[in-house]
């Protein structure tokens, strides 16, 4: 059979070292493959590989033992690392061929294979084959390196994406990471156990909008459908995306309503037994005082004490009713009688009722439209509100001032008619606007407890106007005075159909 | 210029003998072992010890003193000795004379500076056949040479202008319009009946874009730049009065980047420090 020739060997060669290395994964199958082209061209006896930890060169495989000491090997490196090629050195066992695996003018692996023979063997071919595998396999070897390196870097980031998974996970608040595209690339498991409703993504969406329109992160507190949310953006620069926090804080939004709600309660308590006590005491003076005195005392002076003490008991009767009101309103059972009635009558009536108790200091101007208006209401209920409303602009009047003025207007609306109920009074800061018609609530000022008063009757007014389905609110400028506004729905057709007598009786 | 006697004068230029030769074809011959060369080399004792001193220099740095060829060839391989073989026969036939305006020597060191360039660009890049480099750069300007042989006053002249005009020696030799050195080194290889891939390199490295796409042109563009690193770095001499730039073609075709360039040229004032032996042949 005919020997091939020099360039078949030599892709026979290139082709099985190919081959070999197909399958390679680790280190050390590029070493067996080595060892496996070399087999084909001569015997040896024993192999070592060596591989470089911090600038020291150190054996890795060897099979069997290597008999060469270490030291002398480093000589063979040394000259190998500085050449860049491999070379045959003639040795006490036969010859030692000293493979590097090249890459990039580095030398990444030295692969050692002790061949029993001599020169005789060693043939110029050779030569091209080693140098062919010294620089393919420091290729293999240095993707094998990067491959090792992604799989181990790949793991590490699996086991870190799971570590701070978990930590997102465990955290109450819902968090979305979202894109330009105004979708979301990430949620955690809160936000997917939340359910959010539709007015509530869009919301979030906002948020995460002008997140990445300021590229900047804010917090801001939301009602949304009669729950609270606290949510927190964060600008995420290199990824250009959105990361928004929320959290339901409809709770503790609760929470502290109720807490102040109890606090003002506790206040309550202690103001209504001042309120309850002041004609309680005046009563039981007076009252004594008449039995005391009986036959000794004039029936002048007697019908001024009784006078007195009738008028302390409708005090007293009207902060008990008041106190009954209220209640009714805690469990919203304050029920409405409404009747259709003339406005304008009704308003200069209460008027009239006030004034004769104040002292004269007081001027109560009446600016009603001639046509009468009707409108469906409690009667009883609206002279409530009206006489509250007016003697609160009495009470809390600018001592300043000589005259107190009070301008009642009622004005026609499309479909509803407003009174208002200006005062030139001490005002009320704009902080305390929204909260005058809460229960409890009282202005803290000067006159907080030089004026009597159980904070229930802007709050009694509120709940008799919704009755109403009206309104009622405020505006104010502090030193100058305030005006409250009182809307009521004009009858509708439907209303009157729905066979709803009017009231003429006078009372 | 006589060209039918510039051409005469070319052939009577010395061509290898019988033993480097051998040497040549040896190396080149897969199925030669390192004892066939060892017997050819016997026959010519002298130039047998002329090899092991390279092989025994500092710029191979073995570990231990080689006394016989084969040895050599077993370490440091087959093509590396045809090498040492191919410089001693060179510098002692073509770079052994004076000339007016420039010392012989320098265009020697130049050679052998690129020829070792060569191999470093190799090893960098990872192309594994770089003894072929270490003989393309070695031979790539004996152009010049036999110029200065053939054609002394002339070669004298185009020193002269080169350094007057500030051009390289083939921007001279193209403005007096005469056959430049890649021509006189092509009709001394083809004499000698040396690898065409030698010839490529000493045609084209000044022009390697004009080779199209071929097997040397790996060759041709490392060579190319190899020149670019000698001359750069001042190793020897090439004649030149300027520095030329190096082509775009050849980063893209090396697939060369400014870190892996900036690696090579930092490497090589070392390894030329390694050199004296051979310059000093």
């Amino acid at each position: 059979m005919r020997a091939g020739t020099s360039i078949d060997r030599f892709l026979l060669t290139v082709s099985t070292f190919s081959r070999e290395l197909n399958t390679a994964r680790k280190l050390n199958d590029v070493f067996s493959a080595i060892n496996n082209v070399l087999k084909r061209f001569f015997q040896i006896s024993s192999t070592l590989v060596m591989i470089q930890k911090k600038d020291e060169w150190e054996p890795v495989f060897s099979d069997p033992e290597f008999p060469i000491p270490m030291e002398e090997l480093k000589t063979y490196i040394d000259l190998s690392s500085d050449r860049k090629a491999h070379s045959f050195f003639p040795v006490d066992e036969g010859i030692l061929l000293i493979l590097p695996s090249l890459k990039s003018g580095q030398v990444l692996t030295f692969f050692f294979a002790l061949i029993p023979g001599n020169s005789d063997d060693i043939r110029q071919e050779f030569d091209s084959i080693i140098n062919f595998i010294s620089f393919f396999s420091g290729i293999v070897i240095e993707n094998l390196q990067l491959y090792h390196e992604v799989v181990e870097q790949s793991a590490i980031q699996e086991t870190l994406k799971k570590y701070f998974l978990t930590i997102l996970d465990s955290i109450d608040e819902a968090i979305m990471v979202w894109n330009k595209e105004v979708e979301m690339s990430f949620v955690n498991l809160s936000f997917r156990h939340m359910n959010l409703s539709d007015s509530v993504m869009e919301t979030v969406k906002g948020i995460a909008r002008k997140t990445m329109s300021d590229q900047a992160g804010f917090s801001v507190e939301k009602e949304i459908d009669e729950a609270f949310y606290s949510f927190n953006s964060v600008w995420m620069e290199a990824q250009e995306e959105a990361l928004v926090r929320m959290e339901d804080i409809t709770r503790s939004k609760e929470l502290e309503r109720l807490k102040r709600i109890d606090q003002m309660k506790t206040e309550f308590v202690s103001n209504i037994s001042h309120e309850l006590r002041t004609p309680l005491s005046a009563i039981k003076a007076y009252g004594e005082t008449v039995i005391d005195s009986l036959g000794t005392t004039d029936t002048e002076t007697i019908q001024e004490f009784m006078g007195t003490l009738l008028e302390q008991s409708d005090h007293l009767e009207f902060l008990l009713e008041q106190l009954l009101d209220f209640s009714k309103l805690e469990d919203h059972s304050l029920q409405m009688e409404r009747k259709a009635h003339d406005l304008q009558p009704l308003v200069e009536k209460t008027v009239k009722s006030i004034l004769p108790n104040s002292d004269g200091s007081v001027d109560i101007q009446l600016d009603l439209p001639d046509v009468p208006i009707e409108v469906l209401i409690d009667k009883k209920r609206m002279n409530q509100v009206l006489g509250h409303i007016i003697k609160n602009a009495i009470k809390y009047r600018n001592p300043d001032r000589s005259t107190t003025v009070i301008r009642v207007t009622i004005t026609k609306q499309e479909d509803s008619v407003l009174i208002t109920i200006a005062d030139n009074g001490i005002g009320i800061p704009e902080e305390s606007l929204e909260r005058i018609f809460e229960k409890f609530y009282r202005v803290e000022s000067g006159l907080t407890y030089a004026v009597e008063g159980t904070g229930l009757g802007l709050a009694i007014c509120k709940e008799i106007m919704e009755g109403h389905k009206g309104k009622i609110w405020a505006e104010s400028s502090l030193e100058l005075g305030s005006t409250f506004f009182l809307q009521i729905p004009l009858n509708r057709m439907a209303d009157t159909a729905d066979g709803i007598e009017k009231d003429t009786a006078e009372d | 210029m006589e060209l039918k006697k510039t051409l005469q004068k070319i052939e009577q230029l010395p061509s290898p003998d019988f033993v480097l030769q051998k040497i040549v074809e040896t190396a080149s011959s897969p199925n030669s072992s390192a004892k066939d060369l060892n017997e050819i080399a016997k026959k010519d004792q002298a130039f047998a010890s002329k090899i092991l001193k390279l092989a025994n220099s500092t710029y191979y740095g073995l570990p231990r003193k080689v006394s016989q060829l084969t040895e050599a060839i077993m370490i440091l391989g087959f093509k590396t000795v045809r090498n040492m073989a191919l410089s001693i026969f060179t510098h002692d036939n073509y770079y052994r004379f004076r000339a007016k305006n420039i010392d012989i020597k320098d265009i020697w060191k130049h050679a052998v500076s690129c020829a070792t360039v060569g191999e470093m660009i190799a090893e960098r890049i990872g192309y594994p056949n770089k003894e072929e480099l270490f003989m393309c750069g070695l031979m790539h300007d004996i152009g010049k040479t036999v110029q200065a042989m053939v054609v002394p006053e002339l070669f004298e002249q185009l020193i002269a202008l080169a350094r007057l005009r500030k051009v390289s020696y083939y921007q001279a030799e193209r403005l007096i319009e005469i056959p430049t050195h890649e021509v006189f080194a092509e009709m001394l290889l083809q004499n000698w009946d040396f690898p065409e891939m030698v010839i490529a390199a000493a045609s084209f490295h000044h022009r390697p874009k004009s080779l199209g796409t071929s097997i040397y042109s790996d060759l041709v563009y490392i060579t190319t730049l190899s020149t670019y690193i000698a001359e750069r770095m001042k190793f020897g001499d090439n004649g030149s009065g300027t520095h030329i730039s190096l082509p775009l073609q050849v980063w893209h075709e090396l697939g060369l980047t400014p870190s892996s360039f900036h690696e090579i040229v930092q490497k090589t004032q070392h390894k030329i420090d390694r050199l004296d032996d051979f310059f000093s042949i």
